[in-house]
């Protein structure tokens, strides 16, 4: 096993193809995700946005929503994220189009009463599309709104029976910052290639004869697989931790994500060597590999694009590092993070790939060529 | 280690409706090369598949000193075996790759160190130690093939094609090479090929394969038996040339 694996990270060393795409290219879309983004926080500090409230008092809902948006601070410097002008629906169209504010917030009649009844009820948000800080202010928008009907939906039942007293948004220590989200995305995005290795070993293995020559010297399987393995943990872990060196040269505050991501890194890399061997297991030559990882690799972009939920990141990392992690997970399986369970179904869910894709390849290709 | 592998009424099909062989038989012996002959899908690499324990055949048996062994504890390591796709690790250096396959062979670290030297001068791949194998040429491969096949001493060894794509030097040179290794080491050698010539300079026999049955089986002027040819002995036994 530990021969194989020494023969393999001799091979990512060496093989340019390998060493570009796992490592550079990461590197790379990161230092290009930082030119576009190094500004942000800057931009997003003190964003003027109006608010059209006609539920000004406590306790309803309106009043709450724009306490907690008062209370949106950056992680450094305490800087608030909005700077917020409660205004009437008339001013804040002119601010609008005036270009006076980034945005405004409407918040609907009745809004507090449509929630006790249990009726849906649309929260407007509208951006002007000249300030620059447009585009990171709608999704910044977006994810506060959905949030706040994440913990409408959850409240639901209290709010019925009595005043409602939601627990809304931890004062003061939420945070956008697309930057870090980037890095975040960049890290998953990164896996794929992680598959591309693990299949193309295997591939090239099979196509080149190399693999007959295990076989005649009556090579364990399980020291193929496990070889493998530590290999491409070697590969992953190198990758993760390129990724926090740029991403602490480049001036992002990464804190205790710098701990945090290393089990949830291990798991992801099992998973990974369990989808390669599946890969390896149906493919026959690279040139198929190359078209099925491009086909495999645009949904996974797109997937890691969506992942990062950029509120709940500082959060998360109150309570233990390694929950940035599952985190992670809970935005794909688009559920809420529940400590310790959401990590046992993460580390199962990888686990489960992992030994699937080992065995789908041992059965199909190990013992059958 | 072993003296004599006897071969009986060996089948092999592939997905159901290839025939691939059919009820081949034949005996290996120490000391003595078989030149295996035939065409393009004649069986000769299945044959050597089967021999190294790569393939398992559909029927018959094969006799290792009048001893069977199951699939599980089929002597593979007895073999060196190179085949005709040249299974080495591109981004390995020469003295890697024989220190590598040495190592898959389980070899002691002197013993590995020594069958590492003996190889490098006997293959004169001194100059080439640290090369990659992605920067050598195909006859060089060829040789280091050749090599990783016997690092580890086997008693037999099983050759497919190994003069396809070498030049007239490099043939020369596996020739006198594959000679040497008859007279001196006392193994039981098979070698696979197109090459009358080949076959007639190396083989103490010659089996004759077509179509998955074994035709012929002699020395070659067992075979000859008159004719001015192998190749007239190969085209009157067959009807067809080896082209």
């Amino acid at each position: 096993m530990w021969l194989l694996a020494l023969k393999n990270v001799k091979d990512i060393w060496r093989d340019k193809k390998i060493f570009v795409l796992s490592l550079f290219f990461p590197a790379f879309l990161l230092f290009v995700t930082h030119l576009f983004y190094a500004h942000s926080e800057s931009l997003l500090s003190a964003i003027p946005l109006d608010v059209v409230n006609p539920e000004p008092v406590f306790p309803h809902v309106g009043k709450l929503l724009v306490m907690a948006m008062a209370n949106v601070k950056l992680p450094q410097g305490d800087r608030s994220l909005f700077k917020m002008f409660e205004v009437s629906k008339k001013q804040a169209l002119s601010d609008l189009r005036s270009g006076k504010v980034a945005g405004a917030l409407f918040i609907p009649q009745g809004l507090s009463q449509s929630i006790k009844n249990d009726q849906s009820r649309r929260l407007l948000f509208a951006v002007n599309s000249n300030d620059k800080r447009s585009a990171l202010l709608a999704p910044a928008l977006s994810s506060l709104i959905l949030h706040f009907d994440f913990l409408i939906e959850k409240s639901r039942g209290k709010i019925r029976n009595e005043p409602m007293t939601l627990t809304f948004l931890p004062m003061g220590g939420e945070t956008i910052n697309p930057e870090l989200e980037s890095f975040l995305n960049i890290f998953i995005f990164a896996l794929v290639f992680l598959v591309s290795y693990v299949a193309g070993t295997w591939i090239s293995e099979f196509e080149r004869g190399s693999f007959t020559r295990f076989q005649l010297c009556r090579l364990p399987e399980g020291s193929m697989l496990g070889g493998t393995l530590l290999s491409t943990l070697f590969l992953g872990f190198l990758q993760v931790a390129l990724l926090l060196f740029l991403g602490k040269m480049i001036g992002l505050s990464l804190d205790r994500l710098m701990v945090g991501i290393w089990p949830f890194a291990f798991f992801l890399i099992l998973a990974s060597v369990g989808l390669g061997f599946i890969f390896a297991s149906f493919l026959e030559k690279e040139k198929q590999l190359n078209l099925y990882a491009s086909l495999f690799l645009i949904p996974l972009y797109l997937l890691s694009g969506s992942l990062a939920n950029d509120l709940q990141l500082d959060r998360i990392s109150k309570f233990f590092p390694w929950h940035q992690g599952y985190l992670l997970l809970s935005s794909v399986l688009k559920t809420e993070p529940l400590p310790g369970l959401l990590m046992i179904q993460m580390i199962f869910s990888s686990l489960i790939l992992a030994m699937f894709g080992l065995g789908v390849f041992s059965l199909r290709r190990l013992r059958h060529g | 280690m072993v003296n004599e592998i006897v071969v009986s009424n060996v089948s092999k099909t592939y997905r159901k409706t290839v025939k691939a062989l059919s009820e081949v038989s034949i005996a290996l012996r120490k000391g003595e090369s078989v030149m295996l002959l035939g065409p393009n899908g004649a069986g000769k690499t299945t044959l050597i598949k089967i021999l190294s324990g790569l393939l398992s055949a559909d029927g018959g048996e094969i006799l290792f000193d009048n001893r069977k062994f199951s699939i599980s504890e089929y002597p593979a390591p007895w073999f060196g075996v190179a085949l005709q796709e040249i299974g080495l690790w591109p981004h390995l250096t020469v003295a890697e790759t024989l220190e590598f396959v040495g190592r898959l062979y389980r070899l002691r670290n002197e013993v590995l160190k020594k069958s590492i030297a003996r190889l490098i001068e006997e293959f004169r791949l001194e100059k080439s130690l640290k090369i990659r194998v992605s920067d050598l040429s195909d006859g060089m491969k060829r040789r280091l093939n050749l090599a990783c096949a016997l690092i580890h001493h086997p008693p037999v060894l099983l050759l497919d094609e190994p003069s396809l794509g070498l030049d007239i030097e490099a043939r020369l040179q596996l020739w006198n090479y594959l000679h040497e290794i008859k007279e001196k080491k006392e193994i039981i050698l098979l070698v696979s090929t197109h090459d009358m010539e080949e076959a007639e300079k190396l083989g103490d026999r010659i089996a004759i394969l077509s179509q998955g049955k074994l035709i012929a089986n002699g020395t070659p002027s067992q075979l000859k038996n008159g004719k001015s040819s192998l190749a007239d002995v190969f085209i009157s036994l067959t009807g067809r040339s080896l082209a």
